[in-house]
């Protein structure tokens, strides 16, 4: 691993907007305007974007997936996509929350939310265990500053208490993973190159020495590891903080956490898990079902209840946590020979889509609140049709998409993700328990899906059949609308026009795919070193 | 213009009206707005109708067109494919006609949010009609699920009192069934992908896109199981077929047959196409057939809540007279059409061995519905909610021909669609006015109308007649053809406790046309004739709706409809020749259901080459032996050919449809001819 001028080069998004984030934390002391502050931060997102598109996308204009290893960075399509991706979180993060902070802290919140991003944009290149614990930290870090800026109660302070805690612990699970990875491998880079070790060359190499101290170890790293992150992504055992948090906290920071530290999660369990260890996928595709079924599940039962508008959508992320774990479990299953691929590709494009409704739907909270009163009984929303066609309309397209009706865009996560699962039962007919998994995976999927629809009807309900109770301010700004209109039209692009996406996604996938154990003990396929100009690689065994 | 641009334009132009709707500016026009869209859909909906070919041979498919929507990179090759059959011509055009009766008569009963209600009205009929013109699995269920969030609105904001409850449970029970239908075509897809060719190797992995297109999985997954070469003759004894080569447990006695079996072909018994194929039937056979049975179940949920089958129907009484007059006339027209579409369209052509497997089950259920829905309306004191219940009933009658698995019978079952389309729609709307000036619709609370109110009194006569299927009238034709249909399928049904039971439900079948008239004319008495009862009108809205009796644009609501209902009832040909080839290839398939006899797999298997790109084609069955032509030897050998060209021979009398052809039947096998 060494790091050189052309690590630098590749980080200089990440650069930028660390560096921007210190100069706000400086001169936000001197200059308090939001509106200024808030131009300024779309600015810098906007010259990320620039340096962005503008020194990668050359790399991927052919259909094939490049890949490439420089220092502690792995350089793939999959990589390049979630560094976009995080941009536009960035952006919307930045226009949902600007306002709800206290007047004289705006500039601070724009500034963390910079360092969150940049965590997230190290997060999808991270290829080493140290950088990968380094930049999830710098999306812990931040939200927890982020979380205790939005607002200043009882409330709130506990809800911050108890994220921060539990992070700790989840951080300290992952850590202890990690270390039992190492202890395995005897690397921290994950994926390597020739001459190099890393984990997934190690693990091929114990396989062939058959070293059953290994292969016992191969589990309790799986299962710490799969515990840090499950804790990032909510699933279930480690989901009880959700909705007390999300309740506690603002409206802004609320959609933050629910979309923030599952786009790092879903990632590293990506990155990490399947893509580092496939040795560990015979139990891995179990532990994930388990772990899909449970979150599911109980994250939709449990939603049915809600009155408080934050703890619904915090079990409604708890259950969608669950759908992206078939995706992973489908990725899992693709290890153990089932040749159905899919899984990686349809989690992500979920990712996306969750990502879009969620925070649309918490943007249109935040625009129907005002900074003295938030938004958080079911019942407020009542006749909200009558009152803000508009914002009801939006939040109504929302909740149908987190629900899955076509045509909206969580249709075609569904359908990525079910498609995925289904292929994988039927691929393996003459694995009977392959198939029968997965049949009761997609199954308990398709069942949740109907559940799901039960709460998110019951928004919708209250908005278009109730009277109203009551004026609410709807005074959240001009930030909050415009990233709910930005919202409302990936959704409904998406939903109409899902080909890009999904072919993007799907070539992530294709960039991520696992390399065979088998060929990389010959070790005869290098990856190639990044030198002057990243080069893309002819090596077909590389590629796959 | 070209009839697939019209086909497009049909589905888009609701789709236009209602982004219009939604500018804020035409909120004052929306009445006229949404007029002007449907007579603009209906006139291109006609005009791809006239096109339609009058014989139904549309070699495949008629308009079709196709987008890509997904595109083959992302491995999902979903394509926005539309396009027409005789299954799907009739319902489409239906959904154009009622949305001209649901736009009138929303016309003055519709007060509030008035563009917000036209607007949805306007999304139902687009998705309404892309369920019946999609060619693309996914689009259908695009389609199929995107129905549901118009009504909903529909029924929660314009409904009655129970309206939210009604709206909810309405989305959550059709919702509850459909993902596991999602699931089941997902399931069918990757069956045609994984399965591709059974005949020859066992694929894995498809190296190529995932194929959504209805046609093409239709004939895949028909070609893998009829891979399964049926016998060369099964009247003849000492042919062999290879799925009789195969029952042969033992192995000498396997070899022998097999030996038989490539004399008569012409096969070589050590051909390895031939071994193969042995091979993956009997792959096939083992790890599928469950399965596709397990496919079919999951399909039938979304399909039978939608029907609604019996034990699945407690959503529709509620989610009718909750629902303004326009959602119900849809709801009972066109939304449990889908379901009886679905069937025909995927349950029985793609999976015929489980829907053979499951026929009796549903024929009961079906029978039970008929009963039960009839027995429910005679008692009930809400017009609305009797209307509701008669739909179960003639619903039943739906399902009990689509499952007799015969021409007749699919061919009724499908006509029965139409006509309850049309007679109850009309009946909904004509509720709908009642309710418009008294503001309810308690039986109890009305008595000899009929003085008052002639014309009104006229039309529902008209239409009563219609759904109890008086001769003359559209209704009759389904329910006789659907009734002919079962009693044939009883009547061929082995072994006898099979036979005993069709029949106990044929008999038990006829029962429910008499107690639908019952009903009907019961309601008719107490409401139009007698003693003159009228409510006293204490709404709030006394006053401003029509007065006396029926107004012009009521009469213009129902007109086209009372046309249809004449127009079927005196020339049926005219509606079953549309659809007749393609029913036919349905019952075809299903009625014998190891495949049609047709040897082209095997002839393929010998070639090395897994295809069988054609559906298969249209050939008497063992279910239709009234309709099979007496054969001389030489028909039956060209029948029989080896050359794949050969399976479009036409064996079935040509226009069948027509009632003349249904004579006497003799129930008896034609004497073979050897």
């Amino acid at each position: 691993m060494f790091v050189d001028a052309e690590t630098i080069r590749l980080l200089w998004p990440e650069i930028i907007l660390i560096a921007m984030a210190s100069w706000i934390y400086i001169a936000g002391a001197f200059q308090p305007h939001r509106v200024w502050w808030t131009c300024f931060s779309l600015a810098v997102y906007g010259v990320v974007a620039y340096v962005l598109l503008g020194t990668e996308s050359t790399m991927w204009s052919a259909e094939t997936a490049l890949v490439g290893i420089s220092g502690p960075l792995r350089i793939d399509f999959l990589g390049f996509i979630l560094r976009c991706f995080a941009v536009l979180v960035g952006i919307l993060f930045t226009l949902i929350g600007a306002r709800g902070s206290s007047r004289q802290l705006t500039s601070e919140f724009l500034a963390t939310v910079m360092l969150l991003v940049a965590g997230l944009m190290l997060v999808a290149r991270a290829n080493d265990m140290v950088l990968l614990f380094v930049s999830l930290e710098m999306i812990s870090i931040p939200t927890y500053v982020l979380l205790y800026l939005g607002r200043r109660d009882r409330a709130n302070s506990e809800a911050t208490i108890k994220y921060f805690f539990l992070s700790i612990l989840s951080s300290g699970l992952f850590l202890y993973g990690l270390s039992f990875l190492y202890g395995i491998a005897g690397t921290t880079t994950l994926v390597g190159m020739m001459g190099q070790e890393s984990v997934q060359a190690a693990a091929a190499g114990f396989v062939q020495e058959g070293g059953e101290l290994y292969q016992a170890m191969a589990p309790i790293a799986l299962v710490l590891l799969m515990a840090g992150l499950g804790f990032k992504i909510a699933a279930v055992p480690f989901h009880f903080y959700a909705p007390d948090v999300y309740q506690g906290c603002s409206n802004a920071n609320a959609g933050l956490l629910a979309v923030a530290p599952k786009i790092a999660g879903v990632v590293a369990i990506l990155r990490l898990l399947v893509v580092a260890m496939p040795w560990a996928a015979d139990i891995g595709w179990q532990l994930a079902i388990v772990l899909a079924v449970l979150t599911m599940t109980i994250g939709n039962v449990c939603a049915l209840w809600q009155t408080n508008l934050r703890r619904l959508m915090a079990y409604s992320s708890i259950a969608h946590a669950g759908y992206m774990l078939i995706g992973i479990s489908v990725a899992f299953a693709f290890h153990e020979g089932t040749s159905a691929s899919g899984g990686i590709g349809a989690t992500l494009f979920y990712l996306l889509v969750y990502a879009c409704a969620s925070l649309g739907t918490f943007a249109v909270l935040v625009a129907l609140g005002s900074k003295e009163s938030e938004v958080s009984g079911l019942n407020e929303l009542a006749g909200l049709a009558g009152q803000r066609p508009a914002l009801a309309a939006a939040l109504a397209v929302f909740m149908f998409s987190l629900a899955g009706i076509p045509p909206l865009a969580g249709f075609w996560g569904k359908l990525t993700l079910f498609s995925s699962a289904v292929n994988t039962a039927t691929a393996t007919a003459d694995n009977a328990s392959f198939a029968a998994w997965f049949t009761l995976l997609a199954v308990a999927g398709a069942l949740n899906a109907a559940i799901a629809a039960a709460y998110y009807l019951r928004v919708v309900a209250k908005m278009y059949f109730r009277p109203a109770q009551g004026d609410l301010p709807a005074n959240g700004g001009l930030g909050a609308q415009a990233a709910v209109v930005v919202c409302v039209v990936l959704v409904l692009g998406l939903g109409l026009f899902p080909r890009i996406a999904v072919q993007v996604t799907h070539l992530a996938e294709a960039a991520v795919a696992p390399v065979d154990p088998g060929s990389l003990s010959a070790a005869a396929a290098p990856l190639p070193r990044l030198a002057g100009d990243v080069q893309g690689s002819d090596d077909a065994s590389w590629d796959r | 213009m070209d009839v697939s641009t019209l086909l497009q334009l049909s589905v888009v132009t609701p789709l236009v009206g209602a982004a219009v709707l939604a500018v804020p500016g035409a909120r004052r026009y929306a009445r006229y707005i949404a007029l002007a869209v449907t007579i603009i859909t209906m006139t291109l909906v006609a005009g791809v109708i006239v096109a339609f070919p009058a014989d139904g041979k549309t070699d495949g498919l008629f308009a079709a067109s196709e987008t890509v929507w997904l595109g083959e990179a992302s491995g999902l090759d979903v394509r926005f494919s539309l396009g027409l059959d005789g299954l799907g011509i009739w319902l489409y055009g239906l959904t154009a006609l009622l949305m001209w009766t649901a736009v009138l008569v929303s016309w003055s009963a519709i007060r509030e949010r008035v563009a917000l209600f036209f607007g949805m009205l306007m999304l139902l009929e687009a998705g309404c009609l892309g369920v019946f013109a999609a060619r693309d699995i996914i689009l259908f269920y695009v389609f199929f699920e995107f129905t549901l969030i118009p009504l909903f609105f529909l029924i929660g904001i314009w409904g009655s009192e129970d309206r939210r409850h009604a709206a909810i449970k309405f989305f959550l029970f059709t919702l509850a069934g459909s993902v596991l239908t999602f699931l089941g075509l997902l399931t069918l897809v990757f069956l045609g992908a994984h399965r591709a060719g059974t005949t020859g190797a066992w694929s894995n992995s498809p190296d190529r896109p995932l194929n959504f297109s209805i046609s093409y999985l239709t004939a895949e997954l028909q070609s893998q199981h009829a891979t399964i070469f049926t016998s060369l003759d099964r009247d003849a004894s000492d042919t062999l077929s290879l799925q009789e080569v195969l029952a042969g447990k033992s192995p000498v006695r396997r070899q022998r047959a097999r030996q038989v079996f490539s004399e008569q072909t012409g096969i070589d018994a050590d051909d390895p196409g031939l071994q193969q194929a042995e091979v993956t039937f009997e792959e096939f056979q083992g790890r599928d057939a469950g399965l596709r049975h397990l496919v079919f179940w999951a399909l039938f949920l979304g399909f039978a809540i939608k029907v609604p089958l019996f034990p699945l129907h407690t959503w529709l009484p509620l989610a009718h007279v909750q629902a303004p007059t326009a959602g119900s006339v849809f709801l009972a027209g066109i939304l449990l059409k889908i379901g009886t579409y679905g069937f025909v369209r995927f349950s029985i052509p793609m999976l015929p061995d489980a829907a053979a497997a499951a026929m009796p089950i549903l024929l009961w259920l079906a029978v039970i519905g008929i009963i039960y829905g009839a027995l429910v309306a005679l008692v009930q004191t809400d017009m609305k909610r009797l209307i509701a219940y008669s739909s179960v009933s003639h619903l039943g009658f739906c399902m009990l021909g689509l499952f007799a698995f015969n021409r007749l019978g699919l061919q009724g079952g499908t006509l029965q669609m139409i006509s309850h389309g049309i007679s109850t729609g009309a009946l909904f709307a004509l509720i709908g006015m009642l309710y418009e000036r008294y503001h309810t619709r308690e039986i109890s609370r009305f008595g000899g109308l009929a003085k008052e109110f002639p014309w009104l009194a006229c039309c529902m006569l008209l239409f009563t007649f219609s759904s109890i299927g008086l001769p003359g009238l559209n209704g009759f034709v389904g329910e006789f053809l659907v009734l002919l249909g079962m009693f044939q399928r009883a009547w061929t049904g082995t072994p006898l406790p099979l036979k005993a039971s069709l029949m106990t439900v044929a008999v038990l079948a006829v029962t429910g046309v008499v107690l639908g008239a019952w009903y009907m004319l019961s309601l008719v008495k107490r409401v139009f004739f007698g003693e003159t009862r009228v409510p006293a009108s204490t709404d709030r809205h006394a006053g401003e709706g029509p007065h006396g009796d029926l107004c012009w644009r009521e009469l213009a609501a129902l007109a086209p409809l009372a046309l249809f209902v004449v127009w079927i009832g005196v020339q049926p040909r005219f509606f079953l020749d549309r659809m007749q080839p393609t029913l036919n290839q349905v019952s075809d398939v299903v009625a014998n259901p190891w495949g049609p006899a047709e040897p082209a797999p095997v002839a393929a298997a010998r070639a090395g080459v897994a295809r069988r790109p054609l559906m298969p084609a249209s050939r008497p069955s063992l279910g239709d032996t009234n309709l099979r032509p007496a054969r001389d030897g030489k028909e039956s050998a060209a029948g029989h050919s080896l050359v794949p060209g050969a399976t479009t021979v036409e064996v079935a009398a040509p226009g069948t449809s027509d009632l003349s052809t249904i004579h006497a039947p003799s129930w008896e096998p034609m004497p073979r001819v050897r």
